[in-house]
């Protein structure tokens, strides 16, 4: 029976978002309540989108989508002085990916993840499987959001 | 110390390389700098780095099959993992593999660095 995701297991999310600019910036991103979305419908995005596939015990996908300046933000803080368009796709996935190789803390090996996609400009539509969660945030000004869109065959 | 960076992320590649400049270590070259698991066996056959930063989740072939891979081809090499994969199981199945240490992403500029000194102080 397929299952949605449950705000217990969404928790799991919002820690990674927090912890991930906490540890990378020494700067807290304000992360607001996630809410829940209609399924089968276009979501607002930002300049880039990194995509990570999920399959195993759950399935589905999470989203990060980012404006430019956020990524150009998180580059400087990690030193890279010289970037570009590539620059921001990858970091956009590499994003993606951190958060949800740290939901492996608490949802373990059934979040069975992919090598991230990256994306430019293209839109969020959500599965109609289910209803995905939406978790949106700002750091150091920029607004960017999480789309955690996940459900469980347990 | 001859260092192989292998990770998908051209980002963390770069980052890694710079990090390794740090003068808190003892000077290393890097000797390659690969986007998967298939490009590290070719570049640890060519190179015979001393230390890999191995990440997990990549295409072609991921960081699990690589360390063993290497293991296999250059037992001397020191391999320490760099990923976002935060589960106890898998960090454990890499050190069992033949990795010898385990860091998370995301890091700090200290934590690569306190993880390299581990990694060569033997």
């Amino acid at each position: 029976m397929m299952q949605a995701l449950q705000e217990s297991d969404l928790r799991a999310f919002v820690e990674s978002v927090s912890h991930f600019f906490e540890h990378s910036s020494g700067d807290g991103a304000d992360v607001r309540s996630a809410y829940l979305a209609e399924p089968d419908q276009e979501l607002p995005h930002y300049d880039y989108t990194g995509i990570v596939d999920v399959s195993g015990g759950w399935r589905g996908a999470l989203y990060f989508s980012a404006p430019g300046g956020l990524l150009s933000h998180l580059l400087l803080i990690a030193g890279a002085h010289q970037y570009g368009e590539e620059d921001h796709l990858d970091l956009v996935g590499e994003i993606a990916n951190t958060f949800s190789g740290r939901a492996r803390r608490e949802l373990g090996e059934a979040l069975e993840i992919s090598v991230p996609r990256r994306c430019r400009g293209v839109s969020i539509r959500t599965s109609s499987a289910s209803r995905p969660y939406v978790i949106p945030l700002t750091w150091r000004g920029y607004a960017a959001q999480v789309v955690v869109d996940l459900h469980s065959e347990r | 110390m001859r260092l192989l960076i292998v990770d998908d992320s051209s980002v963390i590649r770069s980052r890694i390389a710079r990090i390794a400049q740090h003068p808190d270590l003892s000077p290393i070259e890097v000797v390659g700098l690969a986007r998967h698991g298939e490009e590290a066996i070719g570049m640890c056959s060519r190179h015979r780095p001393d230390v890999v930063t191995m990440d997990l989740t990549m295409p072609n072939m991921d960081g699990l099959a690589c360390i063993q891979g290497i293991v296999k081809i250059s037992g001397m090499a020191r391999i320490l993992v760099v990923s976002a994969l935060s589960d106890k199981r898998t960090a454990l199945k890499a050190l069992t593999y033949g990795a010898h240490g385990y860091i998370h992403k995301p890091f700090t500029d200290a934590e690569l660095v306190a993880g390299l000194q581990e990694l060569v102080k033997d």
